[in-house]
């Protein structure tokens, strides 16, 4: 039966790799004729699993690819294949016939949500948290839900690897009698002395309930943060960055370290330093796992810039529902004192279900932009009315709002109402029509 | 005018803030000077102080830490709210305010001042809302809860056009007695429905003799009040 199961999965990923589709499928079917068959085969001995609200994806295919340049054989799941049915795939893609194991290692993006159903058959040697925040709200119910998903997955077997900055994340490992290892950040230029909204998601010590005091913020609920009576601080790191250097796109770790990063993005930063903390961890070739952070070139791209006649652009995709990717787009645009439009906007507010709820755009603080800095703010997509009116109560006046019902006229508006440098600041759909008008326009 | 925030850092669990901006915005286009205070657990607060006072939806965890500093001020709220003081709350914010209220599984007396109660649903209900009463038609939003009031005898809203009310098929959502406005509609209520905070702004300066009101809803206000009750109606 084993066999037989096994057997079928891999026909359908087969057939999917043929039509370029189906990456949940195989492991769905899989499971259902036999929901028991993920126990059944043999796991890589060594597996790093990973989840968080950000940087899940990108930090999880930098592991696959370091473990990958350092001679390793490895299982991952594409972009996307986090849920049951994409692990599920993924493993019965690296076991043969006989449910043996071909792989070294299993690097996994895990969803928050899912990691219970996954951790079922197998848990992870480290188990990375990058983050936790308020996101998808209309799914989750809140926050704390969230948590008490992962949280309940975690066993004293699994070696996590936790954001120091975030006290959230840290409150994961109070219970847990296995092996702990830190990273964080000390300073970023962008540090600030209050928050960029009033909440964040853990805000008082989860022991004295006494308010935690934070020295300073790096972005959202991260940052430098103790208890007033030291019932809860910010552990130690076992990987700090100690200096960053945004112009040449580089950072050190533990003041001796210089590691790459893509892009002058902060958040960039927390992925390295994951990916450092588990090759180190993992004993791999320091020489080479430096290098490779050097040469990569992610294929999921959060950030993409464009020319149109002559005029700088920024594409920031930005997930609706999640303030702390949105609020990451926002502080970067507002870094640029010139003049400049913004293009903000989706077709859907969630790709996954179709509940139509926007509390969310005021977590965003869309009060950090300048308005004498804008030329215009280009409202988008079937909500264009929705974001103009929280962009004018966030400042921006009424007579530098365009709205642009129809995703596909985005640029030739922008092109014939607009000046200055371009940044959007959208979703994935607009995104994609973005990149997708550009790359037309250069054809012509 | 002095508006009080309470447990802003707490009690803001969908874009809460909204509505202390979108008030502030609308008294201040009615020529009315506003400052906001934000306050929290172990400040000191007197609700006589204030004119207005709002709190916002928070996690089922946070509401224990609001509800035992909300307990310290229990008399003065109640008078308060007696004296016809103006109180806002939204979300779960509102369970506190009846007989009962389930602290984390445990049923527990609330601050007594509403006869209502609050009650653990089997199952944490979400879906958009529409409801609507003699004066405000078609208030829209979003319900996230896990628990439902019973026993309420005086329903803000009382009929459900999208959504389950404030306990599922009671047809009625929200409490409205003297000034104190409770809805489970979650997240920027005000800034999504214009009409409610004119509504507030309005029954504000009347109750303390403030002349001169005129409705004032932005133009894009209106339309995004539109677009969204549009979308969640599912209509083009």
């Amino acid at each position: 039966m084993k066999m037989l199961v096994i057997l079928v999965a891999k026909l359908i990923i087969r057939v999917g790799k043929l039509v370029h589709r189906g990456s949940t499928l195989p492991g769905d079917v899989a499971l259902r004729m036999d929901p028991d068959i993920l126990s059944k085969i043999e796991i890589p001995k060594l597996s790093v699993a990973v989840t968080g609200t950000t940087g899940k994806t990108s930090t999880t295919q930098t592991i696959a690819d370091v473990f990958a340049s350092c001679g390793y054989k490895v299982a991952h799941n594409l972009s996307g294949a986090n849920l049951i049915g994409g692990v599920a795939t993924l493993l019965l893609d690296s076991v043969t016939l006989s449910g043996k194991c071909k792989k070294d290692v299993l690097v996994l993006e895990v969803d928050e949500r899912y990691a219970k159903l996954v951790f079922q058959y197998f848990q992870p040697t480290y188990f990375v948290v990058t983050n936790l925040s308020r996101d998808q709200l209309a799914r989750h119910g809140h926050y704390d839900v969230v948590y008490d998903d992962i949280a309940r997955c975690i066993t004293d077997s699994m070696h996590l690897v936790l954001n120091a900055d975030d006290p959230f994340v840290c409150k994961l490992a109070l219970n847990h009698k296995g092996p702990v290892t830190y990273f964080g950040i000390k300073e970023t230029a962008q540090d600030t002395a209050e928050p960029e909204i009033d909440t964040l998601d853990l805000c008082y010590c989860p022991k004295c309930h006494e308010k935690l005091h934070f020295d300073r913020y790096h972005y959202g609920n991260l940052g430098i943060w103790n208890c007033p009576n030291h019932d809860y601080d910010r552990p130690e790191c076992a990987y700090e960055v100690t200096g960053i250097d945004m112009e040449n796109q580089r950072f050190t770790i533990n003041g001796s370290e210089s590691v790459a990063i893509q892009h002058d993005i902060l958040y960039n930063i927390y992925n390295n330093l994951v990916v450092y903390a588990i090759s180190d961890l993992c004993r791999l070739d320091r020489k080479t796992v430096l290098s490779s952070l050097k040469s990569f070139n992610f294929t999921v791209k959060r950030f993409d810039t464009f020319t149109c006649d002559g005029r700088d652009g920024y594409i920031l995709t930005s997930k609706n529902e999640t303030p702390i990717s949105y609020n990451q787009s926002l502080k970067y645009v507002s870094l640029d004192s010139s003049l400049k439009t913004i293009v903000v906007g989706f077709k859907r507010v969630s790709g996954r279900y179709d509940l139509m709820d926007l509390s969310w755009l005021w977590d965003v603080n869309f009060e950090c932009l300048d308005a004498d800095t804008i030329d215009h703010a280009v409202c988008v997509g079937p909500f264009a009315n929705e974001l103009a009116a929280r962009l004018v109560h966030a400042g921006i006046r009424e007579e530098q709002i365009v709205i642009e019902p129809v995703p596909g006229n985005t640029l030739q508006t922008v092109k014939d109402k607009t000046k200055g440098t371009i940044y959007a600041t959208v979703y994935f759909d607009m995104a994609k029509e973005l990149t997708k008008l550009v790359e037309s326009e250069k054809r012509v | 005018m002095k508006i009080a925030h309470l447990y802003y850092d707490l009690a803001n669990l969908y874009g809460e803030r909204g509505n202390v901006a979108v008030l502030r915005h609308a008294l201040e286009d009615q020529g009315i000077d506003v400052t906001v205070d934000k306050i929290t657990v172990n400040d000191a607060f007197q609700p006589a102080d204030y004119d207005f006072i709002y709190i916002g939806a928070m996690t089922e965890a946070n509401q224990s830490l609001v509800f035992a500093d909300l307990l310290t001020h229990q008399q003065q709220l109640a008078r308060y709210i007696m004296d016809g003081g103006f109180l806002l709350a939204t979300g779960n914010a509102l369970e506190f305010f009846g007989k009962i209220w389930n602290n984390n599984g445990k049923e527990e007396y609330g601050l007594r001042i509403c006869s209502y109660s609050a009650k653990k649903l089997e199952k944490r209900l979400m879906a958009e809302v529409i409801v609507s009463n003699d004066t405000l038609k078609e208030v829209c939003g979003f319900q996230n809860q896990s628990c439902g009031i019973v026993e309420n005898d005086h329903p803000w809203f009382t009929g459900t056009e999208l959504g389950m009310g404030s306990y599922p098929d009671s047809n009625q959502e929200g409490v409205k007695f003297n000034h104190f406005y409770g809805t489970y509609v979650i997240g920027p209520v005000l800034a999504r429905n214009p009409h409610v905070t004119q509504h507030l702004v309005k029954e504000w300066m009347m109750s303390h003799n403030v002349g001169g009101y005129t409705e004032k809803i932005k133009e894009f206000d209106k339309k995004a009040y539109e677009s969204y009750k549009n979308s969640i109606k599912k209509v083009d």
